[in-house]
């Protein structure tokens, strides 16, 4: 670790820090150096650090319908990164250095303790307002309805709100009058006095849509699990500013319906209530929730007590896929328990999350919902523009290169040279190309992509469950059963069937 | 067993399976048989045919559900196994998931409330749009207070059995294998066949306990060591301190690349060379961000080395375990074609 110059503690974000929050910085933060007309990030980048600059400059560009804007500039003393260190969210825009450019590094666990300093704090979330806060509101479904005119118009009526750790933001049937969009932190929903828990809202997820439209009771009791810190807009707000724009009023209030048509979806399976003598942490539980792992449908999940490392997982996800390119990482949130030190990995594979930011940001009808609840690509109307890619919260979708004429969505694999056996090459699989061709969306739905001229960067990829298979590769390749497809959920409060995270 | 640190922790999902079961208990009916008959092992005098023969073809039978496995793992690898045939168009699939859907508005509505009847309306619905090769219905009771009655599920069938189920075949197979050979053998290293066989049966699941011992404890260790950066992120990291390397060279004056790209290789050195050139090239532009770079990547690469290192000390019995193992199956055919002709 560099050694982090004295001068750093002169700036004005450091210069109120405790003792021990300025030892943290000297032991955990880094120096970076940048060299001149070097990115150093990239928009949708996932990097989720908090950057200081300590010398030099970048401008900060971001690409948005095929176009650049360059959004502003950061000098010496500035900083940046709030948006990812505090809610996860990929980096908004691009980042070059001008200049030979030097920064101080702070990883997402420093930052969150650094920003127990109200100081500190109070700096950091102006330039989050100033910055930042239009690009996060947009992450709500509800507030992606709206252009960005509109969003600055409500922008400066957003407040943020902070609460402890089981604090009750709203009373299950109590009147519904704000939309909250969680920035840190998890909130859980339970109704019947506890006894049933409705769902979790974490880092960029929002409730209290229901407020636009006819439905104004709180479906449950909205109570903090971890310190949260919520963005609030209340509805009056809406009503006052859009009063001359009727036409904004109804797209709000369809968008609301068809959020809360989703929610009922989502609650058919009504779980039990975690116990409180589950052993995590509320850290813990904060890097599980914070990343929509909880919130999402089953995720893959590898218990890194059993995993020998031998990459059959990976290997077999690239050997049923055409491209060659593997739809899953190993690397991914770790999560420990507490007291036993079991680690279980969720790897990056496709959540299929409730609210797929993917699918919201495609414009090409190249992503949907099919009925079992899984995000599909309809591989034809795949234009490239990597939307979606830039949209997905965990950067599982990934980019090959355009395909070949006549060639479709990547579908299983046969080994090539088995398929250039004259006469019996077709057994070994030759025709399953023919199939996806015949498969994937319809004819209307191919149509739309293809009236789109733009450029192609390749088509968009991602896990899809070996859909069409009778398994899923990586789970059944396994030598040790170390990779289970599993509720996140349950991993958490030891309720899985298979033990992942037993109670010793 | 709990150790916070996770190094003790077993890989007990290794051992967890009843094949285990199975073949201890062919392995206690054969030394049962010895104890209660007096027989030797092997062709000691007063030596019984009939065990020999029984040892011999237990053996073999175990050693082929051993190949089996290795058969299943390559022939699905090469993407040649059956159920790649069994792909079915994602219409159909979608369609039954509607169906499911249904019944499943039937279960939350109260129409449909008899387990069985539920199952059958299932399996019809999968059977109808011809996916019941590719997915099985599981019903579940609800869960929760408010939850439907059933909970319908639709799994893939996994039709040759998941990987683990054969890997814990071979594994106590080939264990209890290895105890027949001794029995069919009688453990003699006498010359001939018979002591190349049992010399390769020994070697083979000799390196096999090794490869057990590394699987059970092996993970936990990794874990433990992985703790700050998984040699997954360490690669990735590596891979983006590469690319900016590359394109600090560029800022580099072209007279001193050559000479920074010789300091690539150094050892221990490094600091030391790199400190001297940058004071014999004092001002030069960009020279010391690259060399910055140049020491985060041997910081990272060391890192990844070392990990990799212990990654691969967890697979290295295999080195030993598979061509020696490949040697042994040409040695039993050899020894089968000879008892069967003379
Ligand atoms: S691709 Fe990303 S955003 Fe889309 S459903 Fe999967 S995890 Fe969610
Ligand atoms: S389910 Fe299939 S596509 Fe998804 S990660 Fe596993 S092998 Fe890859
Ligand atoms: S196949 Fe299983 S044991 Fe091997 S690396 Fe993947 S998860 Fe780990």
């Amino acid at each position: 670790m560099a050694d982090i110059p004295q001068e750093v503690f002169a700036l004005p974000l450091f210069e109120k820090l405790n003792p021990k929050q300025k030892k943290l910085v000297e032991s955990e933060a880094s120096l970076e150096v940048c060299p001149a007309d070097t990115v150093f990030a990239h928009q949708s980048e996932y990097l989720a650090r908090f950057c200081v600059i300590l010398q030099g400059g970048v401008t900060m560009y971001r690409k948005e319908g095929g176009e650049t804007k360059v959004l502003g500039a950061f000098g010496q003393k500035d900083w940046f990164g709030e948006l990812g260190a505090l809610s996860n969210q990929p980096e908004p825009a691009t980042l070059r250095a001008d200049t030979r450019t030097t920064f101080l590094v702070c990883e997402q666990a420093l930052f969150k303790q650094l920003y127990k300093n109200k100081h500190f704090k109070g700096l950091v979330d102006e330039t989050y307002r100033r910055l930042s806060l239009s690009v996060h509101l947009r992450v709500a479904p509800i507030f992606k309805s709206l252009s960005p005119a509109e969003l600055r118009a409500i922008e400066s009526h957003v407040s943020m709100v902070e609460y402890d750790k089981g604090r009750v933001i709203a009373e299950e049937g109590g009147e519904a009058d704000a939309i909250y969009l969680v920035r840190s932190g998890a909130v859980s929903c339970t109704k019947d006095g506890g006894k049933s828990i409705l769902g979790y809202h974490m880092a960029n997820s929002s409730f209290g849509e229901r407020a636009l439209t006819g439905q104004k009771a709180w479906p449950g009791t909205y109570e903090t699990m971890a310190p949260t810190a919520v963005l609030k807009v209340s509805v009056s707000v809406f009503r006052d500013v859009f009063a001359q724009e009727p036409r904004v009023l109804d797209v709000l209030a369809r968008t609301a319906g068809f959020i809360i048509a989703e929610e009922m979806g989502e609650t058919t399976g009504v779980f039990d209530i975690a116990h409180d003598d589950s052993a995590f942490s509320a850290d813990e539980l904060e890097v599980m929730v914070g990343k929509q792992s909880v919130k999402g449908g089953e995720a893959l999940v590898i218990d890194m007590h059993s995993c020998v490392r031998c990459n059959a997982c990976v290997e077999a996800c690239v050997s049923v896929h055409d491209d060659r390119v593997p739809r899953l990482s190993k690397t991914g949130t770790r999560v420990v328990h507490k007291e036993t030190g079991h680690t279980v990995t969720l790897a990056t594979s496709c959540y299929n999350c409730e609210i797929p930011e993917c699918m919201m940001a495609c414009e090409y009808g190249a992503i949907r919902r099919d009925v079992q609840g899984l995000i599909r690509y309809v591989w034809d109307n795949c234009v490239g523009c990597q939307m979606c890619s830039t949209a997905c919260p965990y950067g599982v979708i990934s980019m090959t290169p355009p395909p070949r004429a006549g060639e479709t969505e990547p579908s299983f694999q046969r080994h090539w040279f088995l398929q250039t056996i004259p006469f019996i090459g077709k057994r070994f699989g030759g025709s399953h190309r023919a199939d996806a061709k015949k498969d994937e969306g319809t004819s209307e739905e191919k149509a739309v992509g293809k009236l789109r001229g733009v450029e192609s960067r390749g088509k968009a990829i991602k896990c899809d469950l070996c859909a069409g298979l009778p398994f899923e590769a990586c789970v059944y390749n396994c030598p040790t059963q170390a990779i289970v497809r599993i509720n996140p959920e349950k991993v958490l409060t030891g309720r899985d069937s298979r033990g992942l995270l037993p109670k010793h | 067993m709990s150790d916070p640190g996770g190094r003790r922790d077993l890989n007990r999902r290794l051992f967890q399976s009843w094949h285990g079961a199975i073949a201890g208990a062919i392995v206690l009916s054969f030394v049962g048989w010895m104890l209660a008959t007096g027989v030797p092992a092997g062709r000691e005098p007063g030596y019984d045919r009939t065990f020999l023969l029984a040892t011999g073809w237990a053996t073999l039978a175990l050693f082929l559900v051993v190949l089996l496995h290795v058969t299943r793992k390559y022939v699905h690898k090469l993407g040649i196994s059956p159920e790649f045939r069994m792909r079915v168009p994602i219409g159909e699939l979608e369609r039954a998931e509607t169906e499911l859907n249904a019944i499943r508005r039937q279960v939350a509505g109260g129409t449909l409330t008899d387990r069985g009847d539920v199952l059958r309306a299932a399996k019809t619905a999968l059977r109808r749009h011809g996916v019941h090769k590719i997915l099985r219905v599981e019903i579940e009771p609800g869960d929760g207070p408010n939850a439907p009655a059933w909970r319908v599920l639709a799994h893939p069938t996994f039709p040759l059995g998941k990987m683990f189920h054969w890997m814990h075949a071979h594994l106590f197979y080939g264990l209890a294998a290895g105890v027949l050979v001794f029995l069919h053998g009688g453990g003699a290293l006498q010359a001939g066949l018979g002591g190349v066989l049992t010399v390769l049966a020994l070697v083979v699941v000799g390196s096999g306990l090794v490869g057990i011992w590394f699987w059970a404890t092996g993970p936990a260790r990794m874990t433990a060591d992985e703790r700050d950066l998984s040699a997954e992120k360490a690669f990735a990291l590596h891979e983006n301190l590469e690319r900016k390397v590359r394109a600090a060279y560029d800022d580099v004056d072209e007279s001193l690349r050559a000479e920074v790209r010789s300091l690539e290789d150094a050892g221990e050195d490094f600091a030391a060379r790199a400190k001297a050139l940058l004071a014999k090239s004092a001002g030069a532009s960009g020279l010391t961000d690259l060399f910055a770079l140049l020491g985060q990547r041997r910081r990272v690469a060391a890192e990844l080395r070392r990990l990799m290192r212990r990654r691969s000390r967890m697979h290295a019995w295999r080195v030993l375990h598979i061509p020696v193992a490949i040697v042994l199956a040409a040695a039993v055919v050899v020894h089968l074609v000879s008892v069967l002709r003379y």
